[in-house]
C-alpha cells in the first residue's frame, strides 16, 4: 500500500464526479453549446512594450460572418481588472505591456471566420524600449510600464541584529538561487461559454477558482450589478491557480452583450500560454550563518521577483515568500527584504506553492550547504534548528500548535534508513544519490486579508441533504471531500446527499477555491453546522413519526430508531412535511488567523512536508531520472484517501517538472516554448513508477481546527530534495532551477579525462 | 492512360466523409483537411473527446482509429474516411468497462480532462498486450499527459485492471 | 481545421493519385504550392508553428509501391525492404521482421499514437528524423522516384542533398554480425524531439580490430551527420583508452550540432563524444 496512514481504507471512495470523468459524459464548461452560439476570439499585442497608435477593425467589420468587434471603446465600465487592484487593461487603448495583453475581440458565426477576422484588424504600433530584467526595471532611469513606476511591492521583515550575528558564526553560505517561470499546464485551457439571457442578465460558464470574486471584477468591467451576473465556475480541468485571475471572462461577456448571442471562447494552447499567469521567476539571494555547533545564527535573505507585466496576486505571493523565507527554523536574527518587479515578460501571478517553492529552494539549499559545512549530517543539522510544537510562526506570529516539523522530518529519517545510500547503479556511467529536505507552508490568505468562509446545509423537498459551497472542483477532489464529510457526519449514504457549488446563483460565499483552504473550510462549515442541522431534523422526524427524539438518528437513507431500525426515510420525511418551513442552516466565518501578526499575509495554520529523493545521474549526458520521490505530510486528519494522495503525488510530480525540465523561456519578451512539444512537463515514464505518501494525520491536544488543505504541500520541498540527492550522487551543488545539464555535465568533465575501458 | 484523369481530388469546401463512430455510421460534408477532434466534438457532439494542445503532444484528443491509437487532432478527414473510430463514448456499454472501473477505484484521475485519452490508451494496450511490464505500461502511456495525478494513480489503476484479468 | 499559425487552412485541397506518375505530376503541376503527404504527422505540427502549409497536399495514401516490406537481392547481399509507408510503430513492433536497430530507433520516437500515424518514408523526408542515424549506420540505401526512373542511393548520400525525389522504400543490409548501438538524449525520458541521436556500428574481428565502422548523428535541429574522420581513425584500430581519448577529441572537433534555445553546440558535442566512445568502449571489450 503506497500510502500509510490510519483507518483509510473506509476514505477510499470513488469520487462523485469519477463516473462522468471516465466514461466521458461530464461535461466541462468549454464542451458546453448553446442554440446561435457564436465564437470569440481575442486579438493580442504582437509587441512586448509598445504604444498603439490606431486600431482599425474596419476591414475585419466586413468580413461575411463577423457578428461584432469590440475595442476598448466598448468596455462600458472599468477598463480594468485584477484580484488586488485592476491595472490589466480589458482591452488596451494606448499601450501594450506584454504579449498576452488583449486589443481586440471578434464574435463570429465560427472559428474560421474569427481567426480571419483577427488577421484583418490592423494596428499600428511604436515600439518601446523592452524590459526583460528586474533589475534593470528598478533602474532609476528605466521607462516606466506604470504610473508609480516599476516596483509592484516591497516586503520587509527583521528581528534581531543580522550583522552582529554573522559576527557570532564560524560558518557563513551566500548563495544566490535561480527559479524559472513555470507554467501551469492544466490540461483544459481557459475558456467556456458566456450567454446573455432574456431577462438581460448574463450567465457566465467559464471555470474559475473564486466565482464571486469573477462576479465582483466583471460587475465593474460591464458597469452591471452584481445581482444581474451569474458565474458557473465549475468543474474544470485542472487551474493550479492558473484560473483563478480574470482571462477570457470579459471578452466573452464584452460581445455575448454586443451580439445578445451566446459567446464561446476557448484558447488554444498557444492563446494560453501567451495570455496566462505563470509562477513568478525569482532571484533568491541568502546569506546564513552558524555557530561552530550548528545552530543557525543569522538568516540574511534578499528576494527579487518578476511579476511581469501586471500586478494580479504579485504582492502576496511576495509576502508569501518573505514570510516563509525562515522556514521550519529557529533563527535569533533575521533579515527579510523583498521586491517584486514589473517588466515587459509574461505576467506571474498565483500558482501552487505560492512563492513557498521558490524560497524553499532556496532555504533548504542554505541548509544542506551549511550541514556539508559543518560536516554535519543534514537531517541532525535540521532537527537541532527545527521549531518546536509552541514555537512562533515564520515572522515571529503566534500559530496554532504543531509538531508538524519535527514529524515529517521523523518520518523521512524513517525512510531514509531503508534506501540504501550506496552507489546501487549497475551501469558504468551511472551515480545515483539521495537528498532530503522539509518545508512549512501557511494555509488560507493569511492576517490583514479578506478571507470569508461559509456553508449552507439544508433539507430538500425531495428529501435530500443538500449541502452547499461557494467552492469549485478543479480536479482537486472537493466534491469527495463534501460528501465524505458529511456521510461520517449524518451516516448517511451517497444518494442521500446533494452537492451544489461551483454557481453563484446558488451558493454562500465561502471564499476562494484556492491557499489550500478549501478541505479546511468545508470541515469547519460543517462543525459549525452539523449540531443544528440534525437536530432540526431528528425534530421533524419526530414530529412525523412520534417517536422520542432521544432514539432517533440520522443513518442511510434515513432517521433511524435506536440505531437498528429505519423509521423513516429522507424522502418520506420531505413528502409528509411539504408543508413545514424549509430546514436551512448557514454559516460563516473568517478563516483563522494568528491574534498578533505584524506582517500582512502572515499565517496561522500550516501544514509540513518532508522529501526523500533518489537520483540516477548520468555521467555521460548529465541527464537525471528521479529513482525514488517519497513524501510525508503532516496536515491533520486525511479527508479523501485518494484525494489526499493524488495531490501529494501530482504536486510532487508537478514539481519534479520544475527542478529538471520547465521554464517558460522568454526572449526579449516573447515565449520560445509555447505548447507541449517544447514546454515539457513529465510524462509516465519521467516518474517513479511507485511513490510512497505518507500521511501523519496527527494533531496536538485541543486542537479544534481540523484538517489543513494538502493542495499545495505536495510542491513545496521536491526540488531542494532532487537537488540534494544530484550533489549526493555527484558532489555538484545545483542553484539554479530547472537543473542544466549542461552545468551538471561541465562540472563532471572538469574532473579530467575518463577511463573509457 | 492519362493518370490525371484518375486521380481523387477532395477539394473544399466539402467532401463527402463517411465513417463509423462507435459502431454507429456516419455520413458528412466536411472539408477535406478539418480534423478529426473537430468533427468528434463540434459537429457530432462527442465532447468526451478533449482538445487540449492541438499538436499531437498531449493525447486529450486521443481515440482508436481502426484499432489503433490516434491522436484525433492530428487526423484529417480524408485520412479517416471509411474508418472505424472509437471514442471514450464508446467505451462502455450498459456497465462500465473494466479500465473505467479501475481508474474510479485507484483515483486514476483528478480533474478527468486527461481521462478519455488516457484510458483509450490503457484500452489499446491491454487489448494488445494481457499483462504488460512495468516499461510496456510507461511507454504505451507516454503520449498521454496528466498534470493532475503525478501519473501514480493512473499506474495502480493499470496494475490493478491486469490483476483483475490475470483472477479471470 | 488545420491552422497555420493562427490562421484557419480552409481552402486546402488534397489528391489521392494511385501511381508514381500521377503523384510525381501533380507535384510538378502545383510545384511550391503542392507537397507529399503520409501520416501528416510533424508536417501538421509544423504548421501549427506558422510553417508554410501549401494549398495542395498529396497524399501518398493509395501508393501501393510504398507498402508492405520483403526481402531484396541486391548485387549479392540481401536487404530488408521496408515500403516507406510502414508506420514507425508496425516497425517497433515486429522484432521479427526488422534489424533490432530500427526497431530501437522507431521505439523512441514520439510516443504511440503518433507512431500509428508517422512513417518510416516520412521520417527521413523530413531531413531530421530519429530513424536517419539508425539506417545511415547500417548503411541503408533509398528507393526514389524523381519523375523519370526509380533508382537507388544510399541514405548517406541522400541527406547529402536537398534530394525530393519520392521515398518509396527503404533497404537495409541484412547483417546480423555487426555490433551496432543507439541512444538518444531528450530533455525529458520520452515524446519529445531529440537533442542528440547517436548510432554507430562495427565489426569486431578476429585479431579484435575494429572494421566497417560507422558513426551517425543527429538531433532536433541538427543535420544528420557520418562521421567519416572518426569512423577512420577507429578503422582497423585496436582499443586502448589512449586510442579511444583520441578518438573522442576528434568527435568533439568533428560533429557540427547546431545550438538551440534549450542547448548549446558545445554540449552537444560533448554528450555525443561520450556517447560514441563509452558505446564502443562497451561493445569492443
Amino acid at each position: 500500500m503506497p500510502i500509510q496512514t490510519s483507518s483509510l481504507d473506509k476514505k477510499k471512495k470513488i469520487r462523485p464526479d469519477g463516473p462522468g470523468k471516465v466514461t466521458g459524459e461530464l461535461k466541462y464548461l468549454t464542451d458546453l453549446s448553446f442554440p446561435g452560439m457564436l465564437y470569440g476570439k481575442i486579438l493580442r499585442s504582437t509587441e512586448p512594450h509598445a504604444e498603439i497608435q490606431s486600431i482599425s477593425t474596419e476591414l475585419a467589420k466586413q468580413l461575411p460572418g463577423v457578428r461584432a468587434i469590440v475595442t476598448y471603446e466598448d468596455v462600458p465600465g472599468l477598463n480594468g481588472f485584477g484580484l488586488i487592484f485592476p491595472d490589466q487593461p480589458v482591452l488596451c487603448e494606448d499601450r501594450v505591456r506584454y504579449v498576452g495583453d488583449a486589443i481586440a475581440a471578434v464574435a463570429a458565426d465560427t472559428i474560421e471566420i474569427a481567426d480571419e477576422a483577427l488577421q484583418l484588424i490592423q494596428v499600428v504600433y511604436k515600439k518601446l524600449p523592452v524590459i526583460i530584467e528586474p533589475e534593470k526595471a528598478l533602474h532609476p532611469n528605466a521607462p516606466k510600464l506604470h504610473p508609480d513606476g516599476n516596483l509592484l511591492h516591497r516586503a520587509h521583515y527583521s528581528k534581531g541584529d543580522v550583522e552582529k550575528g554573522f559576527e557570532l558564526c564560524t560558518h557563513i553560505v551566500e548563495g544566490t538561487y535561480e527559479l524559472p517561470r513555470q507554467m501551469h499546464a492544466y490540461m483544459e485551457t481557459e475558456g467556456g461559454v458566456i450567454v446573455p439571457e432574456v431577462d438581460g442578465n448574463l450567465t457566465v460558464y467559464v471555470g474559475t477558482q473564486h466565482g464571486f470574486k469573477d462576479r465582483y471584477q466583471l460587475a465593474r468591467i460591464l458597469n452591471m450589478n452584481e445581482s444581474d451576473i451569474r458565474i458557473v465556475s465549475s468543474p474544470m480541468g485542472g487551474s493550479f491557480g492558473g484560473k483563478d485571475e480574470l482571462n477570457v471572462q470579459p471578452y466573452g461577456a464584452l460581445l455575448a452583450l454586443a451580439t445578445n448571442c451566446p459567446v464561446k471562447i476557448h484558447n488554444t494552447r498557444r492563446e494560453s500560454v501567451r495570455a496566462g499567469l505563470k509562477r513568478h521567476p525569482m532571484k533568491i539571494t541568502m546569506k546564513t550563518g552558524v555557530d561552530d555547533t550548528g545552530n543557525i545564527i543569522s538568516h540574511k535573505v534578499k528576494i527579487v521577483a518578476d511579476t511581469g507585466a501586471y500586478a494580479t496576486l504579485g504582492p502576496a505571493v511576495l509576502d508569501f515568500a518573505v514570510e516563509h523565507a525562515p522556514g521550519p527554523y529557529i533563527i535569533p536574527n533575521i533579515e527579510i527584504e523583498g521586491v517584486s518587479v514589473f517588466t515587459n515578460n509574461g505576467v506571474a501571478g498565483e500558482f501552487r506553492g505560492f512563492g513557498g517553492n521558490q524560497v524553499t529552494f532556496a532555504l533548504e539549499g542554505q541548509m544542506d550547504r551549511l550541514a556539508e559545512r559543518l560536516q554535519m549530517d543534514p537531517i541532525e543539522f535540521r532537527e537541532k534548528n527545527l521549531r518546536q510544537v509552541n514555537s512562533p510562526g515564520p515572522l515571529g506570529q503566534k500559530v496554532a500548535p504543531t509538531s508538524g516539523a519535527k514529524d515529517v522530518l521523523e518520518a523521512i529519517k524513517q525512510k531514509l534508513t531503508n534506501i540504501t545510500n550506496e552507489n546501487d547503479s549497475l551501469e558504468k556511467w551511472k551515480v545515483t544519490g539521495t537528498g532530503v529536505a522539509i518545508s512549512i507552508h501557511g494555509g488560507g490568505l493569511g492576517a490583514g486579508r479578506m478571507d470569508p468562509a461559509g456553508g449552507r446545509l439544508s433539507f430538500t423537498s425531495e428529501g435530500k441533504i443538500e449541502v452547499a459551497f461557494g467552492f469549485e472542483e478543479c480536479g482537486q477532489g472537493l466534491l469527495a471531500v463534501i460528501e465524505t464529510l458529511i456521510m461520517e457526519e449524518f451516516h448517511c449514504m451517497e444518494d442521500d446527499i446533494h452537492i451544489v457549488i461551483g454557481d453563484t446563483d446558488s451558493v454562500p460565499v465561502s471564499g476562494s477555491s484556492t491557499a489550500s483552504r478549501a478541505t479546511s473550510m468545508v470541515w469547519n462549515s460543517i462543525q459549525r453546522m452539523k449540531d443544528t442541522f440534525r437536530s432540526k431534523i431528528l425534530e421533524r422526524a419526530t414530529k412525523v413519526t412520534g417517536l422520542p427524539v432521544e432514539d432517533l438518528c440520522m443513518g442511510p437513507n434515513g432517521i433511524w430508531f435506536k440505531d437498528d431500525n429505519l423509521c423513516i426515510t429522507f424522502v418520506e420525511l420531505a413528502e409528509k412535511t411539504l408543508h413545514e418551513p424549509f430546514i436551512k442552516v448557514e454559516t460563516s466565518f473568517d478563516f483563522p488567523t494568528s491574534p498578533d501578526a505584524v506582517v500582512d499575509g502572515s499565517h496561522f495554520l500550516y501544514a509540513f512536508s518532508s522529501v526523500l529523493a533518489k537520483v540516477e545521474v548520468d555521467l555521460l549526458t548529465g541527464k537525471i531520472k528521479v529513482l525514488t520521490l517519497d513524501q510525508a505530510i503532516a496536515a491533520g486528519p486525511v479527508v479523501s484517501l485518494l484525494g489526499y494522495q493524488g495531490q501529494i503525488e501530482g504536486g510532487g510530480i508537478m514539481a519534479l517538472g520544475y527542478s529538471l525540465m520547465e521554464e517558460a523561456k522568454m526572449e526579449n519578451g516573447h515565449y520560445v516554448n509555447d505548447n507541449f512539444d517544447t514546454y515539457l512537463i513529465p510524462t509516465i515514464q519521467d516518474v517513479p513508477f511507485v511513490m510512497n505518501v505518507e500521511a501523519i494525520e496527527k494533531l496536538q491536544d485541543g486542537d479544534i481546527y481540523g484538517p489543513r488543505g494538502v493542495g499545495e504541500i505536495g510542491t513545496i520541498a521536491v526540488a531542494p530534495a532532487i537537488v540534494k540527492a544530484i550533489h549526493d550522487a555527484t558532489g555538484c551543488w545545483i542553484s539554479k532551477l530547472p537543473v542544466s545539464r549542461e552545468v551538471l555535465l561541465e562540472h563532471l568533465s572538469s574532473r579530467g579525462e575518463k577511463r573509457w575501458i | 492512360m492519362d493518370m490525371k484523369e484518375q486521380a481523387e481530388v477532395m477539394t473544399p469546401p466539402k467532401m463527402e466523409l463517411s465513417l463509423t463512430i462507435n459502431g454507429a455510421n456516419y455520413e458528412l460534408q466536411v472539408p477535406p483537411t478539418k480534423r478529426l477532434v473537430t468533427i468528434l466534438r463540434e459537429e457530432l457532439n462527442f465532447t468526451g473527446t478533449k482538445i487540449s494542445c492541438e499538436v499531437g503532444r498531449c493525447g486529450a484528443c486521443a481515440v482508436q482509429m481502426n484499432n489503433q491509437l490516434v491522436n484525433s487532432c492530428l487526423v484529417m478527414a480524408y485520412q479517416a474516411n471509411h474508418a472505424s473510430i472509437i471514442t471514450i463514448e464508446g467505451l462502455s456499454g450498459e456497465e462500465l468497462d473494466p479500465i473505467q472501473r479501475v481508474f474510479l477505484e485507484e483515483g486514476g484521475f483528478q480533474c478527468g480532462y486527461c481521462t478519455p485519452g488516457m484510458m483509450m490508451a490503457v484500452h489499446a494496450l491491454l487489448a494488445t498486450n494481457q499483462a504488460p511490464s512495468e516499461e510496456q505500461i510507461q511507454e504505451a502511456l507516454s503520449g498521454n499527459l496528466c498534470r493532475c495525478t503525478g501519473y501514480g494513480g493512473i499506474i495502480r489503476a493499470v496494475q490493478k485492471a491486469i490483476s483483475n484479468n490475470n483472477q479471470k | 481545421m488545420i491552422r497555420q499559425g493562427t490562421t484557419s487552412l480552409i481552402d486546402t485541397c488534397v489528391w489521392m493519385p494511385t501511381s508514381l506518375e500521377e503523384a510525381w505530376d501533380l507535384k510538378k503541376k502545383y510545384g511550391e504550392n503542392a507537397a507529399f503527404i503520409a501520416g501528416g504527422t510533424l508536417m501538421q505540427t509544423h504548421w501549427a508553428k506558422g510553417l508554410n502549409c501549401p494549398s495542395h497536399l498529396i497524399s501518398l495514401d493509395h501508393m501501393n509501391e510504398m507498402k508492405g516490406w520483403g526481402e531484396e537481392l541486391v548485387n549479392g547481399q540481401t536487404y530488408t525492404r521496408l515500403g516507406a509507408g510502414i508506420t514507425l510503430d508496425f516497425c517497433r513492433q515486429n522484432k521479427n521482421l526488422f534489424h533490432p536497430l530500427l526497431v530501437e530507433a522507431a521505439k523512441n520516437i514520439a510516443a504511440p499514437a503518433v507512431r500509428n500515424r508517422g512513417t518510416i518514408g516520412g521520417n527521413i523526408a523530413n531531413g531530421f528524423g530519429d530513424m536517419i542515424p539508425a539506417l545511415l549506420a547500417m548503411d541503408a540505401f533509398l528507393t526514389l522516384y524523381d519523375g523519370n526512373s526509380t533508382h537507388s542511393l544510399p541514405l548517406s548520400d541522400y541527406i547529402k542533398t536537398n534530394n525530393q525525389s519520392l521515398i518509396i522504400s527503404v533497404l537495409v543490409p541484412e547483417d546480423q554480425t555487426k555490433r551496432f548501438f543507439y541512444k538518444k538524449l531528450c530533455h525529458r525520458e520520452a515524446f519529445t524531439p531529440s537533442v542528440i541521436t547517436v548510432a554507430g556500428s562495427f565489426n569486431l574481428n578476429e585479431k579484435r580490430k575494429l572494421t566497417a565502422v560507422r558513426l551517425a548523428l543527429s538531433g532536433g535541429s541538427t543535420h544528420p551527420q557520418r562521421l567519416y574522420e572518426s569512423e577512420q581513425l577507429l578503422e582497423g584500430s585496436t582499443l586502448t583508452n589512449n586510442h579511444l581519448q583520441k578518438v573522442y577529441q576528434v568527435i568533439n572537433e568533428e560533429f557540427i550540432p547546431s545550438t538551440d534555445p534549450f542547448s548549446t553546440a558545445t554540449y552537444k558535442r560533448l554528450v555525443a563524444s561520450n556517447w560514441v566512445v563509452s558505446e564502443i568502449a562497451r561493445l569492443a571489450t
